[in-house]
């Protein structure tokens, strides 16, 4: 199955803010997760993922700090901003209005 | 490859995805983040069964478009507040040197008129060591020679006197001789008075006669006694004069050359010390106008890229002008007085590579120095201990060397600067060897020129720049990192193991090897070869006849090789795609890669529709070979 790429490249910002919407976590893991719920079908590549972070950093969505793992390299950690909750909803919101009108417009379904 | 080795081949490719960007924190640590991301994804791969060229690969596809992080990375503001760029830098840097340049005009001016106000009240004397001054001020040959003169000249009117004496005393003789004869002329005239009257008249004529004669004889007599009497006492005190100026003459010699200022106030006349005061006031008054140039240079500079300070000690006053930029080098300004520069001194000129001082015999504290520059004609060897906190341990020929620290941590090695030394330091033929123990930690440099002597680095110090410039010595070398290796040489050989972002080596006889994940690689010879093994990033490379052999376990970002006679033999990874493009006029192209035609003397091939990237092969003669791991 082919996907549209330039649809969901529209929804970066939506797709990370969910992600943190369940907990924080670091770059590689959630792109990690991603790939895992499109089952391998849909993932970020690192540039985007991190142009994407940086983005949202800056318009206060989420914050970043570096986790103490003990061992190992030591990673950034990405959360989520009361902010970033607040227009994740909103984006949210807005995707359903979009998807009920795509379908209304899309399908052929016998009315 | 081992992890390690993998983690270097991504942050290098990534290093160099970024290199638009400014460098800063924020870059560091995201290179840092993407590494360890590409890394996990390799190990996933890896462990999921694929194999470890392809999970390179996949893991580097990953990476994707790297243009929008570096246009965030260059939307940035500056870590630190960086100097605002002056568009009237070059003005700024004209007046300076012109307000400098003025001072320091008035400041010779004044120290000129000093001399020349001591010169006139005769010689002087400066000496400052050990943070004191001592002036000598007058003539001290000319003191004495007065002095001398003076009883010369007493020793001459005594002399006269002398004569004066003996001559009247020879006088008064002939005189005391002529009184005795009249007088017994006059007996014997007595004894006559018998006779005739008119005998006896004459004769009492006579005898009246002879007595007015010895009256005026005993009157001359009188006055020369008293004259005699008057020539011994001045005789006695000429004698006197010269033997109070003796003595002063002879105290004078027994006193120590060296006098206090105070001393030879007391003793010096009373022109000499007014000289004395003159040249302190001109001394102090040029001090004065180098620092109104100091406040008036803060002044016109204030708030701009650079600071000024000021130095003065009893030997003179110094400023220095820092410019706080790259392209702009120190500028001292001085005055003063300092023996090794010849006495009166009023000069500026570039201030290179800070202010050091002597290290004293046995280990160098290693706290806070950044960096390391030997420059002598033997071995060089560098060692590594084992703790951080460890001092610098220097040995060999220590004897021979001059070892300096300076204030800005950087810890310099010469040869020593006895006459001998330097005479055959300059012709090459006085050979000091050194061996280097180091605490292991980051280095920003080791800096090593030699003229024979060979060098070796080996040890786990991280070390931002290694920089070696040999005229027949080879370097051998191994370490885990290494910011830039820099090697220049006639005839000497490179042979270098271990992670290198950036190498640049040109030779013209010597044979260059490196082997490690290396980034950019530069290197050139006429009849070397050049040899490189692991993972490059790009390579440039030149030679008239020497060979260059290249095994590359990651495919470059860039390949451009220009050789007149030496062949090219190159292996890459068997999934590198690319473009390559082939210019000879004799030379001949064997590749696996392609499966066109590779006979003519222009060939361009390529197994990715002719995209990125594209790889530039030029050759004379020299036959290229590119083939697949």
């Amino acid at each position: 199955m082919s996907i549209s790429a330039d649809t969901l490249r529209g929804h970066t910002d939506a797709i990370i803010l969910a992600q943190l919407m369940r907990g924080d976590n670091y770059g590689y893991e959630i792109n990690k997760n991603i790939q895992t719920r499109t089952h391998g079908v849909y993932g970020f590549k690192e540039a985007t993922l991190y142009t994407a972070f940086k983005r949202l950093e800056q318009n206060g969505y989420i914050t970043s700090y570096w986790g103490d793992e003990g061992q190992g390299a030591r990673r950034r950690y990405y959360s989520i901003t009361e902010a970033g909750r607040k227009y994740w909803e909103e984006t949210r919101a807005e995707w359903e209005t979009t998807r009920a009108l795509l379908d209304a417009l899309i399908s052929i379904e016998e009315e | 490859m081992i992890m390690f080795e993998m983690r270097e081949v991504f942050r290098n490719i990534i290093t160099k995805r970024l290199a638009d960007a400014p460098v800063g924190p924020a870059k560091g640590e995201l290179i840092e983040e993407l590494t360890d991301n590409l890394l996990c994804r390799y190990n996933d791969l890896v462990a999921a069964g694929v194999d470890p060229g392809e999970a390179e690969t996949q893991a580097l596809d990953a990476l994707g478009d790297t243009n929008e992080l570096v246009e965030y990375l260059k939307s940035l503001e500056p870590d630190e507040p960086l100097p605002e760029p002056d568009s009237d830098w070059d003005e700024l840097m004209k007046n300076m040197s012109e307000i400098a340049r003025s001072a320091m005009n008035q400041a010779r001016n004044a120290l000129k008129a000093a001399k020349e106000q001591l010169s006139e009240n005769g010689s002087f004397h400066w000496k400052s060591e050990d943070g004191t001054v001592e002036i000598q001020v007058g003539n001290r040959d000319e003191w004495t020679a007065e002095l001398e003169e003076k009883m010369s000249g007493l020793e001459e009117r005594m002399s006269e006197t002398e004569d004066e004496i003996s001559e009247l005393e020879d006088k008064i003789s002939d005189i005391e001789a002529e009184l005795d004869y009249l007088q017994d002329e006059l007996s014997d005239l007595q004894d006559s008075l018998e006779g005739s009257d008119a005998r006896v008249s004459a004769v009492e004529k006579r005898i009246a006669s002879k007595q007015r004669r010895i009256a005026a004889k005993q009157a001359e007599l009188d006055a020369l006694n008293e004259e005699l009497e008057q020539l011994r006492e001045e005789y006695g005190n000429l004698e006197c004069e010269y033997d109070e100026l003796r003595e002063e003459l002879d105290r004078q010699e027994d006193e120590d050359e060296s006098v206090s200022i105070e001393a030879t106030a007391e003793r010096v006349s009373r022109h000499t010390e007014k000289a004395m005061n003159t040249a302190k006031e001109h001394i102090d008054a040029a001090v004065e106008k180098i620092n109104a140039v100091a406040k008036k240079l803060e002044q016109a500079f204030k708030d701009k890229p650079f600071t000024v300070g000021v130095d003065v000690d009893d030997s003179g006053c110094s400023i220095g002008v820092n410019p706080h930029r790259k392209s702009e080098k120190d500028v001292i300004y001085g005055v003063g007085y300092d023996k090794e520069k010849g006495g009166f001194f009023a000069q500026w000129g570039e201030y290179k590579g800070g202010y050091s001082c002597p290290v004293e015999e046995g280990p160098v504290c290693s706290e806070a120095l950044k960096g390391i520059d030997v420059h002598v004609n033997g071995d060089v060897t560098f060692r590594m201990t084992e703790h951080p906190e460890d001092d610098v341990i220097i040995d060999g020929d220590v004897d021979d060397l001059d070892v300096r620290r300076s204030d800005d941590g950087v810890l310099t090695i010469a040869p020593g600067k006895t006459a001998s030394s330097s005479f055959f330091f300059g012709r090459g033929l006085s050979s000091t060897n050194v061996t280097l123990s180091l605490p292991r930690r980051a280095w920003e440099f080791l800096r090593v020129s030699t003229v024979s002597g060979d060098i070796s680095i080996e040890g786990n110090h991280e070390v931002s720049l290694v920089a070696v410039k040999t005229t027949s010595g080879d370097l051998e070398g191994s370490l885990p990192r290494c910011g830039e290796l820099r090697f220049k040489s006639v005839s000497g050989d490179l042979d270098w193991r271990g992670n290198v972002a950036q190498v640049t080596a040109v030779t013209t006889s010597g044979d260059l090897a490196v082997a490690g994940n290396l980034g950019e690689v530069r290197m050139s010879s006429i009849s070397g070869d050049l040899r490189l093994d692991g993972a490059v990033t790009a390579l440039d490379s030149g030679s008239t006849s020497g060979d260059l052999w290249v095994r590359s376990y990651v495919q470059p970002e860039r390949l451009n090789v220009v050789s007149r006679a030496g062949d090219a033999d190159i292996r890459l990874p068997a999934d590198s795609a690319f473009t390559l493009r082939f210019h000879t006029a004799g030379g001949k192209l064997r590749t696996d890669f392609f499966d066109g035609p590779t006979e003519g003397r222009e060939i361009i091939l390529s197994n990715n529709g002719g995209a990125a990237p594209a790889y530039e092969l030029n050759t004379t003669g020299g036959d290229v070979r590119i083939q697949k791991l």
